[in-house]
């Protein structure tokens, strides 16, 4: 009974001190980014002077953005929770405050600026295909008690009912399983053909990523719901994404990918319609960096009504550029050039011919119908291509102000910019350790159909940057459109930003 | 904003000996304790390496005798900036990671001595309580969270009579290249005893350079600094600063190991485009005129 009973104490005593060992507490680490921002600008948008009370796109506003990510990490660093909250972008004088009615002009967050009409999708039973519905939203009432949502509380009082979740997945280390892998798991950042001049598509989604590093060859495979629709699997929108890197050499870098949507949704559609394949580069040579990327794609559109039915169209065309990096003198010199295949019936920011051409970049992409087939790029979502952003401070206003993060301020082409080529170059001059002056100057040509510009647009850019501290950072940045037809345009900005 | 003169001693001092794990004991050992040996490093920013591009000479002269406490121009050669200097963790490694990477013998961290007055080196002294013939140190510099210089780009040994040379950096790859290592392993995790063969002898000490498993772009990036890395995913993993290892036997710390010279440029967040931010243009009336 004795020897029984030391048994069982040992036996308490070892697990209990097992229990012990595993049971530390996770680490809690936090980082993120809170921004500010100050734009003034006038025609960036549409290139045409204020006319009778049209084209009136002469404006100045502020607007912030807060990020925080909450890292929860395992005592063991072998699993991890990852949520990322937002709060922003608010308009200041916008989306509602609880003092809001005190003063006129402040807008409820039901009516947010520039979301005049909202997206109805079909209701459940509906036959593939069929669209949505597009509804005007009656302008809300002026803000105090209308500050619930998205973006809302920048009117006197704030108190916007405004977080939302950025991020929020599970990290786990399968090292155990196949050394050098990992699996990711939930709503996190999916990104296919990444370079200097961002991802050919960049996105945050629900997915799940496998990641395997076996030095010097890397594998990334994930796999992203873009839409689960109303019926069993029969309309649901799935994303592919395969990514195979390889160091060839100490100094030379390549990757092939490939991205392929299985959009059942849209009707007459068949696996292998819309895809993306790739391959990126990236050499040293000596002091030059060079990166440079190469991709076909292929996306299939409903067809418009004028078309007659049928199955859907096609888009389908390549996209390439190649950028140099290298210092001169004290300088960093960036020179690029690109080109995106164009079609005579549809241009960058999704302009149809006209005099002027038509434009409108806010149709939503599977919500673009197309009359025939199609040679543009076919970009996979709003803002997509290497050049929703561009590179620092070339064309940087037309293409969406990566040096600012890339915010995108209504600028049209930002939201479609294939169909163009171009070329541009920059220097930065870093006269201390913590501040730096630079300018550039870019051409912008429209391969096919015109694009809001007319067939070109020539830009130049200039900014500052200071760093305060290692975690605060000043912007200022201003730039100069030329374009081949219809009014010049100018804009100015300033970024406050804090990372930590 | 960084602290500066003797404040900015005591704080890298107290970093330092709080990062000498497992140390306490040996620092009071008898008589047989050898003569402390000092291990010099310049912890710099990539601009001030860029600065003085082309005139190793003067770089070297303002590691030694240049620092000062204002604001230094680009075209302001032989002078560093005090509050530009770079600060990192430097640890003593203790067993069981010290001896799966090759790592033998007793050692204890004396003392880390921040750059003080004109010169830029910062001292490690470390002394060794029971030298035995076949000692070897094991010393970890990086490894922080921080969002600016977390990545080495440039390693320059000084030795006398020598001036500064380069070691180059080596990324690992198919057709592999001569140089110092640069390898992928999770931050904040003891490295595997398989990368003890890796290090790469130069100077009569062993050196290898040890980053996150991430998926970087070089120089992709700039900041106010100049070049800078960026990565393309989200998350935090973009602040974890590389490691570098100094593998130095006991018999060349008392003799007195080449100074290191490490040039350090930032790595960024590459921002995700964001469609979030209303298009104003689509407003069917003006906000402002």
């Amino acid at each position: 009974m004795k020897r029984a009973l030391a048994l069982l104490v040992g036996g308490v005593l070892i697990l209990g001190s097992a229990l012990a060992a595993h049971a530390q507490a996770p680490t809690v680490t936090f980082g993120g980014q809170m921004r500010v921002y100050g734009f003034a600008f006038d025609n960036v948008t549409d290139f045409r002077d204020s006319e009778g009370g049209t084209f009136r796109d002469s404006n100045s506003f502020y607007f912030q953005r807060w990020r925080l990510f909450t890292n929860v990490e395992s005592a063991d660093k072998k699993a991890k929770v990852v949520w990322g909250i937002e709060v922003g972008d608010i308009t200041w004088g916008s989306g509602g405050g609880a003092s809001g009615a005190e003063w006129r002009g402040c807008p409820g967050s039901v009516q947010a600026p520039g979301t005049p009409s909202v997206t109805i999708p079909p209701p459940p039973g509906s036959p593939p295909g069929t669209p949505p519905t597009v509804a005007t939203v009656t302008p809300g009432a002026v803000g105090s008690g209308v500050r619930t949502g998205p973006s809302s509380g920048g009117c006197l009082g704030a108190d916007g009912v405004n977080v939302e979740t950025k991020h929020a997945y599970l990290w786990f280390d399968t090292g155990q399983w196949l050394p050098g892998s990992s699996i990711t798991l939930g709503i996190q950042s999916i990104v296919f053909m990444s370079g200097p001049l961002g991802g050919f598509f960049d996105e945050d989604g629900p997915a799940i990523k496998v990641n395997m590093k076996f030095d010097p060859v890397d594998v990334e495979v994930w796999a992203a719901k873009l839409g689960e629709g109303a019926r069993p699997n029969a309309d649901d929108t799935d994303m592919y994404v395969a990514r195979i890197g390889m160091n060839a050499t100490k100094d030379i870098r390549v990757t092939l990918e490939g991205m392929l949507v299985d959009e059942k949704s849209l009707a007459g559609f068949n696996l292998g319609d819309t895809f993306w394949v790739g391959a990126t580069v990236g050499a040293k040579i000596g002091d030059i960096q060079l990166d440079g990327a190469v991709v076909y794609g292929q996306r299939s559109f409903a067809r418009a009504v004028t078309a007659g039915p049928g199955n859907p169209f096609d888009e389908s065309g390549f996209g390439a550029f190649l950028e140099a990096r290298l210092p001169v003198g004290p300088l960093s010199v960036l020179a690029m050039g690109w080109y995106t295949t164009g079609d005579d019936t549809v241009g960058p920011a999704n302009c149809v011919p006209g005099a002027p051409a038509t434009c409108d970049s806010n149709t939503p992409g599977s919500a673009r119908t197309l009359t025939k087939d199609s040679d543009k790029l076919p970009v996979p979502e709003s803002g997509a291509s290497w050049f929703g952003g561009g590179a620092p401070y070339i064309a940087e206003w037309l293409l969406g102000n990566s040096s600012l993060g890339a915010p995108g301020i209504g600028q049209v082409h930002y939201a479609d910019p294939s169909g163009t080529y171009g070329v541009g170059a920059s220097a930065s001059y870093a006269l201390t350790p913590a501040f730096s002056v630079g300018g550039g100057a870019a051409w912008v040509g429209a391969t096919d159909q015109q694009g809001p510009y007319g067939d070109w647009l020539f830009e130049i850019d200039a900014g500052a940057t200071y760093r305060f501290n290692p975690n605060l950072v000043f912007n200022l940045f201003a730039g100069y459109m030329i374009p081949d037809s219809n009014d010049e345009a100018w804009a100015v900005a300033f970024r406050t930003q804090y990372s930590f | 904003m960084r602290p500066t003169g003797s404040s900015a001693a005591r704080g890298l001092a107290i970093l330092g000996l709080a990062l000498a794990g497992g140390v306490g004991p040996e620092t009071c050992a008898g008589a047989q304790q050898a003569a402390p040996g000092i291990v010099r490093l310049a912890l710099l920013p990539q601009w001030a390496v860029q600065q003085h591009r082309g005139n190793g000479g003067s770089l070297l002269e303002a590691i030694d005798g240049g620092v000062v406490d204002r604001t230094v121009f680009a075209w302001q050669r032989g002078v560093l900036q005090r509050q530009a200097l770079v600060w990192k963790p430097i640890r003593l490694l203790p067993d069981p990671e010290a001896s799966a990477l090759g790592g033998r013998g007793r050692f204890s961290l004396v003392a880390v001595r921040p750059p003080v007055g004109r010169a830029a080196w910062t001292e490690v002294e470390i002394s060794r309580p029971a030298p035995q013939a076949d000692d070897v140190l094991l010393l970890e510099i990086g490894g922080e969270r921080n969002t600016v210089s977390q990545v080495l780009e440039t390693l320059l040994m000084a030795e006398p009579a020598r001036g500064l040379t380069q070691v180059p950096l080596a990324r690992t790859a198919l057709i592999s290249g001569a140089g110092v290592p640069v390898v992928p392993a999770p931050f904040e995790q003891p490295l595997p005893p398989t990368m003890a063969q890796r290090f790469r002898e130069d100077g009569g000490m062993g050196l290898l350079v040890v980053r996150s498993p991430l998926w970087d772009i070089r120089n992709g990036a700039v900041t106010a600094s100049g070049p800078a890395d960026t990565v393309p995913l989200g998350g935090g993993d973009w602040r974890e600063g590389d490691r570098v290892f100094l593998r130095i036997a006991g018999a060349m710390l008392e003799r007195g190991s080449p100074g290191l010279v490490l040039g350090w440029k930032d790595r960024t967040l590459k921002p995700d485009p964001d469609t979030e931010f209303p298009r104003r243009s689509a407003l069917p009336f003006p906000l402002v005129r």
